[in-house]
Protein backbone atom coordinates (compact mmCIF):
# COMPACT_ATOMS: atom_id res chain seq x y z
CA UNK A 1 0.00 0.00 0.00
CA UNK A 2 1.30 3.44 -0.91
CA UNK A 3 0.13 5.13 2.26
CA UNK A 4 2.12 2.63 4.31
CA UNK A 5 5.28 3.45 2.39
CA UNK A 6 4.81 7.17 3.04
CA UNK A 7 4.11 6.57 6.75
CA UNK A 8 7.16 4.34 7.10
CA UNK A 9 9.31 6.96 5.38
CA UNK A 10 8.04 9.63 7.78
CA UNK A 11 8.73 7.40 10.80
CA UNK A 12 12.26 6.65 9.59
CA UNK A 13 13.04 10.34 8.97
CA UNK A 14 11.64 11.09 12.43
CA UNK A 15 13.96 8.51 14.02
CA UNK A 16 17.00 9.79 12.12
CA UNK A 17 16.30 13.37 13.23
CA UNK A 18 15.98 12.24 16.87
CA UNK A 19 19.21 10.22 16.78
CA UNK A 20 21.06 13.12 15.14
CA UNK A 21 19.83 15.53 17.84
CA UNK A 22 20.94 12.99 20.45
CA UNK A 23 24.35 12.64 18.77
CA UNK A 24 24.86 16.40 18.80
CA UNK A 25 23.74 16.51 22.44
CA UNK A 26 20.90 18.85 21.63
CA UNK A 27 18.54 16.34 23.21
CA UNK A 28 18.99 14.43 26.48
CA UNK A 29 18.73 10.63 26.43
CA UNK A 30 15.53 10.68 28.44
CA UNK A 31 13.61 12.81 25.95
CA UNK A 32 15.24 10.96 23.05
CA UNK A 33 13.91 7.71 24.48
CA UNK A 34 10.40 9.16 24.66
CA UNK A 35 10.49 10.28 21.03
CA UNK A 36 12.14 7.08 19.83
CA UNK A 37 9.41 4.97 21.39
CA UNK A 38 6.78 7.21 19.78
CA UNK A 39 8.60 6.90 16.44
CA UNK A 40 8.75 3.13 16.73
CA UNK A 41 5.07 3.14 17.69
CA UNK A 42 4.24 5.15 14.57
CA UNK A 43 6.33 2.73 12.51
CA UNK A 44 4.41 -0.25 13.86
CA UNK A 45 1.04 1.45 13.33
CA UNK A 46 2.04 2.26 9.76
CA UNK A 47 2.61 -1.42 9.09
CA UNK A 48 -0.12 -3.03 11.15
CA UNK A 49 -3.41 -1.79 9.79
CA UNK A 50 -5.18 -5.10 10.67
CA UNK A 51 -4.07 -4.70 14.28
CA UNK A 52 -5.52 -1.18 14.38
CA UNK A 53 -8.81 -2.33 12.87
CA UNK A 54 -9.07 -5.22 15.29
CA UNK A 55 -8.23 -2.99 18.26
CA UNK A 56 -10.74 -0.29 17.26
CA UNK A 57 -13.52 -2.81 16.65
CA UNK A 58 -12.90 -4.43 20.02
CA UNK A 59 -13.40 -1.11 21.83
CA UNK A 60 -16.31 -0.04 19.64
CA UNK A 61 -14.73 2.35 17.15
CA UNK A 62 -16.05 1.73 13.64
CA UNK A 63 -13.28 3.40 11.63
CA UNK A 64 -9.75 2.29 12.63
CA UNK A 65 -7.77 5.45 11.83
CA UNK A 66 -9.97 7.39 14.26
CA UNK A 67 -8.33 5.41 17.06
CA UNK A 68 -4.89 6.43 15.78
CA UNK A 69 -5.90 10.10 15.71
CA UNK A 70 -7.38 9.87 19.19
CA UNK A 71 -4.31 8.13 20.58
CA UNK A 72 -2.00 10.67 18.94
CA UNK A 73 -4.00 13.58 20.34
CA UNK A 74 -3.90 12.14 23.84
CA UNK A 75 -0.15 11.44 23.61
CA UNK A 76 0.61 14.97 22.38
CA UNK A 77 -1.62 16.44 25.08
CA UNK A 78 0.24 14.49 27.79
CA UNK A 79 3.63 15.55 26.41
CA UNK A 80 2.59 19.21 26.15
CA UNK A 81 1.25 19.18 29.72
CA UNK A 82 4.45 17.56 30.91
CA UNK A 83 6.57 20.19 29.18
CA UNK A 84 4.62 23.07 30.69
CA UNK A 85 5.06 21.50 34.12
CA UNK A 86 8.79 21.27 33.47
CA UNK A 87 8.90 24.88 32.29
CA UNK A 88 7.09 26.01 35.42
CA UNK A 89 9.68 24.23 37.54
CA UNK A 90 12.51 25.80 35.54
CA UNK A 91 10.99 29.27 36.00
CA UNK A 92 10.80 28.71 39.76
CA UNK A 93 14.40 27.57 39.82
CA UNK A 94 15.72 30.43 37.69
CA UNK A 95 14.02 32.92 40.00
CA UNK A 96 15.44 31.24 43.08
CA UNK A 97 18.90 31.02 41.51
CA UNK A 98 18.91 34.70 40.53
CA UNK A 99 17.82 35.67 44.04
CA UNK A 100 20.50 33.54 45.68
CA UNK A 101 23.18 35.08 43.49
CA UNK A 102 21.84 38.60 44.06
CA UNK A 103 21.75 38.12 47.82
CA UNK A 104 25.17 36.50 47.66
CA UNK A 105 27.14 35.92 50.81
CA UNK A 106 24.59 37.57 53.05
CA UNK A 107 22.44 34.46 52.94
CA UNK A 108 25.09 31.83 52.24
CA UNK A 109 24.54 28.68 54.23
CA UNK A 110 21.32 29.79 55.83
CA UNK A 111 18.95 29.46 52.91
CA UNK A 112 16.29 26.81 52.92
CA UNK A 113 15.91 24.31 50.14
CA UNK A 114 13.23 23.75 47.58
CA UNK A 115 11.37 20.47 47.30
CA UNK A 116 13.74 17.59 46.60
CA UNK A 117 12.14 16.57 43.33
CA UNK B 1 50.15 5.43 58.32
CA UNK B 2 51.68 6.10 54.96
CA UNK B 3 48.65 8.02 53.74
CA UNK B 4 48.74 10.29 56.77
CA UNK B 5 52.30 11.32 55.89
CA UNK B 6 51.57 11.96 52.24
CA UNK B 7 48.44 14.03 52.82
CA UNK B 8 50.37 16.94 54.29
CA UNK B 9 52.28 17.34 51.04
CA UNK B 10 49.57 16.14 48.68
CA UNK B 11 46.22 17.11 50.21
CA UNK B 12 43.38 14.64 49.64
CA UNK B 13 39.66 15.26 49.68
CA UNK B 14 36.69 13.02 50.34
CA UNK B 15 33.64 14.12 48.35
CA UNK B 16 30.27 13.08 49.80
CA UNK B 17 27.25 13.87 47.64
CA UNK B 18 24.26 13.93 50.00
CA UNK B 19 20.51 14.23 49.63
CA UNK B 20 18.47 14.08 52.83
CA UNK B 21 21.00 12.00 54.74
CA UNK B 22 20.81 13.72 58.14
CA UNK B 23 20.68 10.35 59.93
CA UNK B 24 23.97 9.06 58.54
CA UNK B 25 26.04 11.93 57.16
CA UNK B 26 27.38 12.94 60.58
CA UNK B 27 28.84 9.54 61.44
CA UNK B 28 30.21 9.03 57.92
CA UNK B 29 31.98 12.40 58.01
CA UNK B 30 33.37 11.65 61.48
CA UNK B 31 34.60 8.20 60.44
CA UNK B 32 36.26 9.46 57.25
CA UNK B 33 38.02 12.20 59.17
CA UNK B 34 39.13 9.85 61.94
CA UNK B 35 40.16 6.87 59.80
CA UNK B 36 41.62 8.65 56.76
CA UNK B 37 42.66 11.97 58.26
CA UNK B 38 41.67 13.85 55.12
CA UNK B 39 39.41 16.82 54.40
CA UNK B 40 35.74 16.08 53.78
CA UNK B 41 33.46 18.00 51.45
CA UNK B 42 29.74 17.33 51.69
CA UNK B 43 27.83 18.48 48.62
CA UNK B 44 24.29 18.94 49.84
CA UNK B 45 22.18 18.44 46.72
CA UNK B 46 19.16 20.45 47.83
CA UNK B 47 18.26 18.51 50.96
CA UNK B 48 15.09 19.43 52.81
CA UNK B 49 16.38 18.09 56.12
CA UNK B 50 19.34 19.08 58.34
CA UNK B 51 21.99 17.32 56.21
CA UNK B 52 24.14 20.44 55.71
CA UNK B 53 24.00 21.44 59.38
CA UNK B 54 24.83 17.94 60.64
CA UNK B 55 27.71 17.66 58.17
CA UNK B 56 29.14 21.01 59.21
CA UNK B 57 28.91 20.09 62.90
CA UNK B 58 30.79 16.85 62.14
CA UNK B 59 33.64 18.90 60.71
CA UNK B 60 32.99 18.77 56.97
CA UNK B 61 33.21 21.59 54.49
CA UNK B 62 29.75 22.01 53.03
CA UNK B 63 28.48 23.38 49.73
CA UNK B 64 24.77 23.48 49.03
CA UNK B 65 22.79 23.36 45.83
CA UNK B 66 19.76 25.66 46.03
CA UNK B 67 17.67 22.80 44.65
CA UNK B 68 18.11 19.15 43.75
CA UNK B 69 20.26 18.64 40.65
CA UNK B 70 21.19 14.97 40.87
CA UNK B 71 24.29 13.05 41.94
CA UNK B 72 26.23 13.82 38.75
CA UNK B 73 25.84 17.56 39.21
CA UNK B 74 26.68 17.26 42.92
CA UNK B 75 29.87 15.41 42.04
CA UNK B 76 30.89 17.97 39.47
CA UNK B 77 30.42 20.67 42.11
CA UNK B 78 32.73 18.58 44.29
CA UNK B 79 35.30 18.19 41.50
CA UNK B 80 35.28 21.91 40.83
CA UNK B 81 35.82 22.58 44.54
CA UNK B 82 38.69 20.07 44.61
CA UNK B 83 40.41 21.61 41.59
CA UNK B 84 39.90 25.20 42.75
CA UNK B 85 41.25 24.33 46.22
CA UNK B 86 44.29 22.54 44.83
CA UNK B 87 43.67 19.00 46.10
CA UNK B 88 45.99 16.31 44.75
CA UNK B 89 43.36 13.59 44.53
CA UNK B 90 39.84 12.88 45.73
CA UNK B 91 37.69 9.95 46.73
CA UNK B 92 33.93 9.83 46.31
CA UNK B 93 32.06 8.24 49.22
CA UNK B 94 28.33 7.76 49.76
CA UNK B 95 26.86 9.75 52.62
CA UNK B 96 24.45 6.96 53.54
CA UNK B 97 27.10 4.78 55.16
CA UNK B 98 27.18 2.07 52.46
CA UNK B 99 30.86 2.58 51.73
CA UNK B 100 33.47 1.55 54.25
CA UNK B 101 35.87 4.46 54.84
CA UNK B 102 38.77 2.05 55.38
CA UNK B 103 38.31 0.83 51.78
CA UNK B 104 38.72 4.42 50.58
CA UNK B 105 42.44 4.18 51.35
CA UNK B 106 42.72 1.15 49.07
CA UNK B 107 41.07 3.15 46.28
CA UNK B 108 43.37 6.14 46.77
CA UNK B 109 46.57 4.08 46.92
CA UNK B 110 46.93 3.35 43.15
CA UNK B 111 46.49 7.07 42.50
CA UNK B 112 49.09 8.08 45.10
CA UNK B 113 51.41 5.51 43.53
CA UNK B 114 50.82 7.06 40.11
CA UNK B 115 49.42 3.80 38.74
CA UNK B 116 45.87 4.94 37.99
CA UNK B 117 43.80 7.99 37.09
CA UNK B 118 40.45 6.58 38.09
CA UNK B 119 39.87 3.80 40.62
CA UNK B 120 36.48 2.12 40.90
CA UNK B 121 35.55 0.26 44.08
CA UNK B 122 33.71 -2.92 43.12
CA UNK B 123 30.98 -4.15 45.42
CA UNK B 124 30.82 -7.60 43.87
CA UNK B 125 34.31 -8.75 44.78
CA UNK B 126 33.28 -8.39 48.42
CA UNK B 127 30.10 -10.42 48.15
CA UNK B 128 27.58 -7.64 47.60
CA UNK B 129 24.28 -9.20 46.62
CA UNK B 130 21.51 -7.77 44.47
CA UNK B 131 18.26 -9.14 43.09
CA UNK B 132 18.33 -11.36 40.01
CA UNK B 133 17.13 -8.83 37.42
CA UNK B 134 19.21 -6.01 38.82
CA UNK B 135 22.22 -8.33 38.93
CA UNK B 136 21.74 -9.35 35.29
CA UNK B 137 21.40 -5.71 34.28
CA UNK B 138 24.52 -4.66 36.14
CA UNK B 139 26.50 -7.56 34.60
CA UNK B 140 25.38 -6.59 31.13
CA UNK B 141 26.33 -2.94 31.67
CA UNK B 142 29.71 -4.07 33.02
CA UNK B 143 30.33 -6.28 29.97
CA UNK B 144 29.40 -3.55 27.49
CA UNK B 145 31.43 -0.84 29.20
CA UNK B 146 34.43 -3.16 29.70
CA UNK B 147 34.47 -4.00 26.01
CA UNK B 148 34.23 -0.36 25.02
CA UNK B 149 37.02 0.94 27.23
CA UNK B 150 39.20 -2.18 27.13
CA UNK B 151 39.40 -2.65 30.89
CA UNK B 152 37.74 -5.52 32.70
CA UNK B 153 35.23 -4.07 35.18
CA UNK B 154 32.61 -5.86 37.28
CA UNK B 155 30.79 -2.91 38.85
CA UNK B 156 30.19 0.03 36.51
CA UNK B 157 27.50 1.72 38.60
CA UNK B 158 29.56 1.88 41.76
CA UNK B 159 29.69 5.33 43.32
CA UNK B 160 32.79 4.48 45.37
CA UNK B 161 35.64 5.93 43.32
CA UNK B 162 38.94 7.74 43.54
CA UNK B 163 40.18 10.37 41.11
CA UNK B 164 43.64 11.68 40.25
CA UNK B 165 44.30 15.38 39.83
CA UNK B 166 44.17 15.04 36.04
CA UNK B 167 40.84 13.21 36.20
CA UNK B 168 39.47 15.85 38.56
CA UNK B 169 40.56 18.53 36.07
CA UNK B 170 38.70 16.84 33.24
CA UNK B 171 35.57 16.01 35.25
CA UNK B 172 35.45 19.54 36.70
CA UNK B 173 35.02 20.80 33.14
CA UNK B 174 32.52 18.26 31.94
CA UNK B 175 30.66 15.55 33.76
CA UNK B 176 27.44 13.73 32.87
CA UNK B 177 24.65 14.91 35.16
CA UNK B 178 21.84 12.52 34.14
CA UNK B 179 20.94 9.95 36.78
CA UNK B 180 23.42 7.00 36.74
CA UNK B 181 25.23 8.54 33.77
CA UNK B 182 27.63 9.92 36.35
CA UNK B 183 28.78 6.35 36.84
CA UNK B 184 28.55 4.60 33.45
CA UNK B 185 29.05 7.50 31.05
CA UNK B 186 31.89 8.91 33.17
CA UNK B 187 33.75 5.62 32.66
CA UNK B 188 33.25 5.84 28.90
CA UNK B 189 34.52 9.44 28.96
CA UNK B 190 37.58 8.48 31.00
CA UNK B 191 38.23 5.56 28.63
CA UNK B 192 37.94 7.79 25.58
CA UNK B 193 40.41 10.25 27.14
CA UNK B 194 42.91 7.43 27.57
CA UNK B 195 42.92 7.63 31.37
CA UNK B 196 44.09 4.57 33.29
CA UNK B 197 41.08 2.96 34.95
CA UNK B 198 41.55 0.38 37.69
CA UNK B 199 39.00 -1.62 39.67
CA UNK B 200 39.58 -2.58 43.31
CA UNK B 201 37.43 -4.63 45.67
CA UNK B 202 35.58 -2.40 48.14
CA UNK B 203 33.73 -3.22 51.32
CA UNK B 204 30.00 -2.45 51.23
CA UNK B 205 27.48 -2.28 54.03
CA UNK B 206 23.72 -2.19 53.93
CA UNK B 207 22.51 1.37 53.93
CA UNK B 208 22.13 2.72 57.47
CA UNK B 209 19.38 5.16 56.61
CA UNK B 210 17.59 6.97 53.82
CA UNK B 211 15.90 5.18 50.94
CA UNK B 212 17.23 3.52 47.79
CA UNK B 213 17.49 5.85 44.82
CA UNK B 214 15.04 4.14 42.47
CA UNK B 215 12.25 1.56 42.31
CA UNK B 216 12.17 -1.28 39.81
CA UNK B 217 10.18 0.46 37.07
CA UNK B 218 12.45 3.46 37.19
CA UNK B 219 15.49 1.19 37.26
CA UNK B 220 14.30 -0.52 34.08
CA UNK B 221 13.84 2.84 32.38
CA UNK B 222 17.29 4.02 33.44
CA UNK B 223 18.79 0.71 32.30
CA UNK B 224 17.36 1.21 28.80
CA UNK B 225 18.56 4.81 28.85
CA UNK B 226 22.08 3.70 29.79
CA UNK B 227 22.07 1.15 26.95
CA UNK B 228 21.22 4.03 24.61
CA UNK B 229 24.09 6.05 26.07
CA UNK B 230 26.56 3.18 25.62
CA UNK B 231 25.41 2.36 22.08
CA UNK B 232 25.56 6.00 21.00
CA UNK B 233 28.83 6.82 22.76
CA UNK B 234 31.26 6.10 19.87
CA UNK B 235 29.50 8.48 17.47
CA UNK B 236 28.27 11.05 19.95
CA UNK B 237 29.84 14.46 20.26
CA UNK B 238 31.68 14.81 23.57
CA UNK B 239 30.03 16.79 26.36
CA UNK B 240 30.95 20.46 25.93
CA UNK B 241 33.94 21.36 28.07
CA UNK B 242 33.22 24.33 30.31
CA UNK B 243 35.65 26.71 31.92
CA UNK B 244 36.08 26.42 35.65
CA UNK B 245 36.96 29.16 38.02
Amino acid sequence: MKVSVVLIAIAVVFLVVILEALRRRKLSEGYALLWISLGVGAFVLALARPVIDWLSRSIGIAYGPTLVFAATTVALFVIALNLTIHITRLETRVEKLAQEIALGDALNGSTSSEEAG
Amino acid sequence: MLAAVTTTVRPLLAILPALNEEETVGSVVARVRAELGIDVLVVDDGSTDRTAEVARLAGAKVVRHPFNLGVGAALRTGFRFAVASGYFAAVQIDADGQHDPSSALLLLQPILDGEADLVVGSRFSSGYEVGFLRGRGMKMLARLVSRRIGVQLTDTTSGFRAFSRGTLDMFARRYPSQYLSDTVEALLMAGAEGLTIVEKPAQMHDRQGGSPSAGSFKSAYHFVRLLLVIVMSPIRQPLPSEATR
